[in-house]
Protein backbone atom coordinates (compact mmCIF):
# COMPACT_ATOMS: atom_id res chain seq x y z
CA UNK A 1 0.00 0.00 0.00
CA UNK A 2 3.06 2.30 0.89
CA UNK A 3 4.47 2.13 -2.38
CA UNK A 4 1.49 2.46 -4.41
CA UNK A 5 1.13 5.77 -2.50
CA UNK A 6 4.86 6.56 -3.28
CA UNK A 7 4.13 5.94 -6.77
CA UNK A 8 0.87 7.85 -7.05
CA UNK A 9 2.72 10.43 -5.24
CA UNK A 10 5.37 10.47 -7.87
CA UNK A 11 3.58 10.67 -10.55
CA UNK A 12 1.02 13.73 -9.48
CA UNK A 13 4.42 15.63 -8.64
CA UNK A 14 5.73 14.86 -12.06
CA UNK A 15 2.19 15.56 -13.76
CA UNK A 16 2.47 18.62 -11.69
CA UNK A 17 6.26 19.77 -12.77
CA UNK A 18 5.23 18.71 -16.93
CA UNK A 19 2.42 21.66 -16.08
CA UNK A 20 4.38 24.17 -14.08
CA UNK A 21 6.68 25.59 -16.64
CA UNK A 22 7.57 29.06 -17.75
CA UNK A 23 9.07 29.27 -21.35
CA UNK A 24 11.29 32.33 -21.86
CA UNK A 25 12.64 33.72 -24.94
CA UNK A 26 14.20 36.79 -27.50
CA UNK A 27 12.45 38.11 -30.48
CA UNK A 28 14.04 39.59 -33.19
CA UNK A 29 11.49 41.50 -35.90
CA UNK A 30 13.48 42.61 -38.60
CA UNK A 31 11.90 45.15 -41.14
CA UNK A 32 12.17 43.99 -45.11
CA UNK A 33 10.05 45.92 -47.19
CA UNK A 34 7.82 49.22 -46.60
CA UNK A 35 3.75 49.49 -47.72
CA UNK A 36 2.43 52.44 -49.45
CA UNK A 37 4.11 55.12 -51.61
CA UNK A 38 7.64 53.15 -50.91
CA UNK A 39 8.88 49.84 -50.30
CA UNK A 40 12.15 50.53 -50.07
CA UNK A 41 13.00 51.30 -46.17
CA UNK A 42 15.92 54.20 -44.66
CA UNK A 43 17.97 52.68 -42.42
CA UNK A 44 16.76 53.94 -39.40
CA UNK A 45 13.45 52.57 -40.45
CA UNK A 46 14.86 49.36 -41.27
CA UNK A 47 16.56 48.77 -38.46
CA UNK A 48 15.68 45.30 -36.15
CA UNK A 49 13.14 45.55 -32.97
CA UNK A 50 14.03 43.28 -29.99
CA UNK A 51 11.37 42.12 -27.44
CA UNK A 52 11.07 39.45 -24.48
CA UNK A 53 8.66 36.83 -24.93
CA UNK A 54 7.17 34.57 -21.61
CA UNK A 55 4.64 32.27 -21.24
CA UNK A 56 3.06 30.26 -18.48
CA UNK A 57 -0.46 28.97 -17.29
CA UNK A 58 -1.56 29.41 -20.84
CA UNK A 59 -0.87 32.91 -20.92
CA UNK A 60 2.24 34.94 -22.52
CA UNK A 61 3.06 38.18 -22.95
CA UNK A 62 5.54 39.91 -25.28
CA UNK A 63 8.00 43.13 -24.69
CA UNK A 64 9.68 45.65 -26.56
CA UNK A 65 13.28 45.75 -24.87
CA UNK A 66 15.28 47.49 -27.37
CA UNK A 67 15.74 51.23 -27.49
CA UNK A 68 13.39 53.02 -30.20
CA UNK A 69 12.24 56.60 -30.36
CA UNK A 70 10.69 58.41 -33.30
CA UNK A 71 13.27 60.84 -35.50
CA UNK A 72 13.15 63.63 -38.00
CA UNK A 73 16.39 64.23 -40.35
CA UNK A 74 16.45 67.51 -42.42
CA UNK A 75 18.40 67.56 -45.58
CA UNK A 76 18.81 70.09 -47.95
CA UNK A 77 19.23 69.90 -51.86
CA UNK A 78 20.99 72.75 -53.90
CA UNK A 79 19.36 73.68 -57.64
CA UNK A 80 19.67 76.85 -59.77
CA UNK A 81 20.92 78.56 -56.53
CA UNK A 82 17.96 77.57 -54.30
CA UNK A 83 18.07 75.43 -50.93
CA UNK A 84 15.36 73.14 -50.71
CA UNK A 85 14.30 70.88 -47.59
CA UNK A 86 13.57 67.57 -47.07
CA UNK A 87 12.37 65.98 -44.19
CA UNK A 88 12.33 62.19 -43.14
CA UNK A 89 9.62 61.30 -40.23
CA UNK A 90 10.69 57.79 -38.53
CA UNK A 91 7.67 57.15 -36.26
CA UNK A 92 8.57 53.90 -34.16
CA UNK A 93 6.60 52.95 -30.86
CA UNK A 94 9.29 53.37 -27.55
CA UNK A 95 6.84 50.78 -25.50
CA UNK A 96 4.78 47.77 -27.30
CA UNK A 97 3.67 45.02 -25.54
CA UNK A 98 1.31 41.90 -26.96
CA UNK A 99 -0.59 40.09 -24.04
CA UNK A 100 -2.71 36.65 -25.07
CA UNK A 101 -4.94 34.78 -22.50
CA UNK A 102 -4.98 32.13 -24.46
CA UNK A 103 -7.89 30.06 -21.96
CA UNK A 104 -9.94 33.13 -21.80
CA UNK A 105 -9.58 33.62 -25.55
CA UNK A 106 -8.58 37.45 -24.81
CA UNK A 107 -5.65 39.66 -26.35
CA UNK A 108 -4.32 42.76 -25.91
CA UNK A 109 -1.85 45.17 -27.58
CA UNK A 110 -0.29 48.45 -26.16
CA UNK A 111 1.93 50.79 -27.27
CA UNK A 112 3.69 54.35 -26.54
CA UNK A 113 3.92 56.45 -30.02
CA UNK A 114 5.13 60.04 -29.60
CA UNK A 115 4.69 59.86 -25.94
CA UNK A 116 0.71 58.81 -26.34
CA UNK A 117 -0.55 55.64 -24.92
CA UNK A 118 -2.67 53.25 -26.45
CA UNK A 119 -4.32 50.21 -24.98
CA UNK A 120 -6.90 48.27 -27.21
CA UNK A 121 -8.26 44.49 -26.29
CA UNK A 122 -9.87 42.29 -28.84
CA UNK A 123 -10.70 38.75 -28.54
CA UNK A 124 -7.37 36.78 -29.52
CA UNK A 125 -7.36 36.01 -33.51
CA UNK A 126 -8.21 32.56 -34.55
CA UNK A 127 -6.59 31.71 -37.61
CA UNK A 128 -7.41 29.22 -40.52
CA UNK A 129 -4.19 26.96 -40.77
CA UNK A 130 -3.03 25.03 -43.86
CA UNK A 131 -0.08 23.39 -42.81
CA UNK A 132 2.61 22.17 -45.67
CA UNK A 133 4.96 19.65 -46.14
CA UNK A 134 8.17 21.39 -45.80
CA UNK A 135 10.70 21.61 -42.73
CA UNK A 136 13.04 23.54 -41.93
CA UNK A 137 15.87 24.18 -38.79
CA UNK A 138 15.87 27.07 -37.26
CA UNK A 139 18.09 27.91 -34.54
CA UNK A 140 18.40 24.21 -33.64
CA UNK A 141 15.13 23.34 -33.77
CA UNK A 142 13.25 21.57 -36.43
CA UNK A 143 10.54 23.61 -37.79
CA UNK A 144 7.45 22.43 -39.84
CA UNK A 145 5.68 24.94 -42.47
CA UNK A 146 2.18 26.65 -42.43
CA UNK A 147 0.23 29.49 -44.20
CA UNK A 148 -2.77 31.44 -43.69
CA UNK A 149 -3.93 35.04 -44.19
CA UNK A 150 -4.11 37.54 -41.17
CA UNK A 151 -7.25 39.57 -41.58
CA UNK A 152 -6.98 40.91 -37.87
CA UNK A 153 -6.57 44.47 -37.50
CA UNK A 154 -7.85 45.75 -41.04
CA UNK A 155 -4.69 43.82 -42.08
CA UNK A 156 -4.65 41.47 -45.37
CA UNK A 157 -1.15 39.49 -45.15
CA UNK A 158 0.12 36.54 -46.31
CA UNK A 159 1.76 34.67 -43.55
CA UNK A 160 3.86 31.84 -43.70
CA UNK A 161 4.92 30.11 -39.99
CA UNK A 162 7.71 27.79 -38.75
CA UNK A 163 6.74 25.86 -35.49
CA UNK A 164 8.37 23.35 -33.87
CA UNK A 165 6.46 20.21 -32.60
CA UNK A 166 9.28 19.81 -29.58
CA UNK A 167 8.11 22.59 -27.95
CA UNK A 168 4.27 21.56 -26.95
CA UNK A 169 3.06 24.93 -26.41
CA UNK A 170 0.71 26.42 -28.85
CA UNK A 171 1.35 30.03 -28.63
CA UNK A 172 3.92 32.42 -31.10
CA UNK A 173 4.82 35.98 -31.56
CA UNK A 174 2.50 38.57 -31.44
CA UNK A 175 -1.68 37.15 -31.87
CA UNK A 176 -0.16 34.11 -33.71
CA UNK A 177 -1.32 31.24 -32.16
CA UNK A 178 -3.27 27.94 -32.71
CA UNK A 179 -0.30 25.52 -34.40
CA UNK A 180 0.32 21.93 -33.17
CA UNK A 181 3.27 23.30 -31.50
CA UNK A 182 5.44 26.69 -30.77
CA UNK A 183 5.60 29.36 -33.57
CA UNK A 184 9.70 29.82 -33.89
CA UNK A 185 9.13 32.15 -37.01
CA UNK A 186 6.68 34.46 -39.13
CA UNK A 187 7.14 35.96 -42.11
CA UNK A 188 4.43 38.08 -42.74
CA UNK A 189 3.62 39.57 -46.75
CA UNK A 190 7.89 39.00 -46.69
CA UNK A 191 7.72 42.59 -45.18
CA UNK A 192 8.71 41.53 -42.06
CA UNK A 193 10.13 38.43 -40.46
CA UNK A 194 10.06 37.59 -36.83
CA UNK A 195 12.24 34.90 -35.35
CA UNK A 196 12.86 33.66 -31.97
CA UNK A 197 16.43 33.96 -31.45
CA UNK A 198 16.64 32.12 -27.99
CA UNK A 199 14.34 29.86 -25.89
CA UNK A 200 14.52 28.69 -22.44
CA UNK A 201 12.24 26.23 -20.28
CA UNK A 202 12.77 26.79 -16.84
CA UNK A 203 10.30 25.05 -14.08
CA UNK A 204 8.42 27.39 -12.05
CA UNK A 205 5.40 29.14 -13.45
CA UNK A 206 5.21 32.97 -13.53
CA UNK A 207 3.04 34.94 -13.16
CA UNK A 208 1.54 37.10 -15.42
CA UNK A 209 -0.51 39.72 -15.06
CA UNK A 210 -2.83 41.81 -17.61
CA UNK A 211 -1.08 44.38 -18.82
CA UNK A 212 -1.88 48.34 -18.60
CA UNK A 213 -1.32 51.74 -18.89
CA UNK A 214 -2.05 55.28 -18.98
CA UNK A 215 -4.48 54.95 -22.02
CA UNK A 216 -8.06 53.93 -21.63
CA UNK A 217 -8.73 50.12 -22.81
CA UNK A 218 -10.74 50.25 -26.42
CA UNK A 219 -11.81 47.83 -29.28
CA UNK A 220 -9.73 48.15 -32.38
CA UNK A 221 -13.05 49.53 -33.72
CA UNK A 222 -12.70 52.23 -31.14
CA UNK A 223 -9.18 52.56 -31.86
CA UNK A 224 -9.54 53.16 -35.64
CA UNK A 225 -12.10 55.86 -35.17
CA UNK A 226 -10.40 57.43 -32.62
CA UNK A 227 -7.13 57.79 -34.71
CA UNK B 1 18.75 44.54 -129.20
CA UNK B 2 19.93 48.18 -129.24
CA UNK B 3 16.43 49.20 -127.65
CA UNK B 4 16.64 46.59 -125.39
CA UNK B 5 19.94 47.68 -123.81
CA UNK B 6 19.15 51.37 -123.94
CA UNK B 7 16.19 50.42 -121.72
CA UNK B 8 18.45 47.92 -119.41
CA UNK B 9 20.34 51.34 -119.13
CA UNK B 10 17.63 54.01 -118.38
CA UNK B 11 16.04 51.56 -116.23
CA UNK B 12 19.61 50.90 -114.19
CA UNK B 13 20.16 54.60 -114.22
CA UNK B 14 16.60 55.89 -112.92
CA UNK B 15 16.52 52.99 -109.99
CA UNK B 16 20.30 54.19 -109.19
CA UNK B 17 18.74 57.97 -109.02
CA UNK B 18 15.80 56.82 -107.11
CA UNK B 19 17.69 54.98 -104.65
CA UNK B 20 20.13 57.78 -104.28
CA UNK B 21 17.08 60.49 -103.53
CA UNK B 22 15.86 58.32 -101.21
CA UNK B 23 19.02 58.39 -99.04
CA UNK B 24 19.23 62.19 -99.90
CA UNK B 25 15.34 62.19 -98.59
CA UNK B 26 16.35 60.27 -95.41
CA UNK B 27 19.69 62.13 -94.58
CA UNK B 28 17.05 65.78 -95.09
CA UNK B 29 14.22 63.89 -92.45
CA UNK B 30 17.32 63.16 -90.47
CA UNK B 31 18.51 66.90 -90.42
CA UNK B 32 14.71 68.06 -89.53
CA UNK B 33 14.65 65.58 -86.41
CA UNK B 34 17.82 66.86 -85.24
CA UNK B 35 16.85 70.64 -85.78
CA UNK B 36 13.60 69.48 -84.16
CA UNK B 37 15.50 67.69 -81.33
CA UNK B 38 17.64 70.65 -80.56
CA UNK B 39 14.39 73.23 -80.62
CA UNK B 40 13.45 70.94 -77.63
CA UNK B 41 16.77 70.82 -76.43
CA UNK B 42 16.67 74.86 -75.92
CA UNK B 43 13.19 74.70 -75.16
CA UNK B 44 14.04 72.31 -71.50
CA UNK B 45 17.14 74.70 -70.94
CA UNK B 46 15.18 77.21 -71.25
CA UNK B 47 12.37 75.58 -69.11
CA UNK B 48 12.27 73.19 -66.37
CA UNK B 49 10.29 71.74 -64.00
CA UNK B 50 12.55 70.98 -60.86
CA UNK B 51 10.83 68.50 -58.34
CA UNK B 52 12.28 67.11 -55.53
CA UNK B 53 11.04 64.66 -52.28
CA UNK B 54 9.93 67.45 -49.53
CA UNK B 55 8.83 64.71 -46.87
CA UNK B 56 9.54 61.08 -46.12
CA UNK B 57 7.11 59.21 -43.55
CA UNK B 58 7.40 56.24 -42.39
CA UNK B 59 4.70 55.22 -39.16
CA UNK B 60 5.58 51.67 -37.77
CA UNK B 61 1.83 49.79 -37.06
CA UNK B 62 1.94 47.64 -34.21
CA UNK B 63 -0.93 45.93 -34.56
CA UNK B 64 -0.03 44.31 -38.46
CA UNK B 65 3.44 45.00 -37.55
CA UNK B 66 3.57 46.98 -41.02
CA UNK B 67 5.89 50.17 -41.76
CA UNK B 68 3.92 52.42 -44.25
CA UNK B 69 5.89 54.97 -46.09
CA UNK B 70 4.11 58.45 -47.00
CA UNK B 71 6.39 60.45 -49.57
CA UNK B 72 5.64 64.24 -50.71
CA UNK B 73 7.20 65.88 -54.10
CA UNK B 74 7.07 69.44 -54.39
CA UNK B 75 7.57 70.73 -58.05
CA UNK B 76 8.91 74.12 -58.76
CA UNK B 77 8.57 75.58 -62.16
CA UNK B 78 12.00 77.43 -63.74
CA UNK B 79 11.89 80.15 -66.41
CA UNK B 80 15.72 79.77 -67.30
CA UNK B 81 15.59 82.35 -70.44
CA UNK B 82 16.63 85.52 -68.86
CA UNK B 83 19.66 83.29 -66.97
CA UNK B 84 20.29 81.91 -70.37
CA UNK B 85 20.05 84.96 -72.92
CA UNK B 86 22.83 86.92 -69.78
CA UNK B 87 25.46 84.21 -71.14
Amino acid sequence: MKVKYFIFLLLLTSINQAHSQTLKGIITETPLKGIGDETVLSKKAAKPMTFSYTYSQNKSIQNLISIEKSSIDTTYIEKYGSKYETTSTVNRPSSITYYKNLDAKKYKVLFTLNGKDTNVKEPLPKFNWKLIDENKIINGYSCKKATTTNTAFNANQSIVAWYTESIPVNDGPMHYNGLPGFIIQIESNKTSIQTFDKLVFTKENTSIEVPNNSAPELSFNEYSKAN
Amino acid sequence: MKKFLFTAVLVTAFTGFAHANSNVTSLENTSIKTDKMATQKDLEEKDAWFCYKSSETTTYNSFTDEITVTTTYNCTWYDLSAAISQE
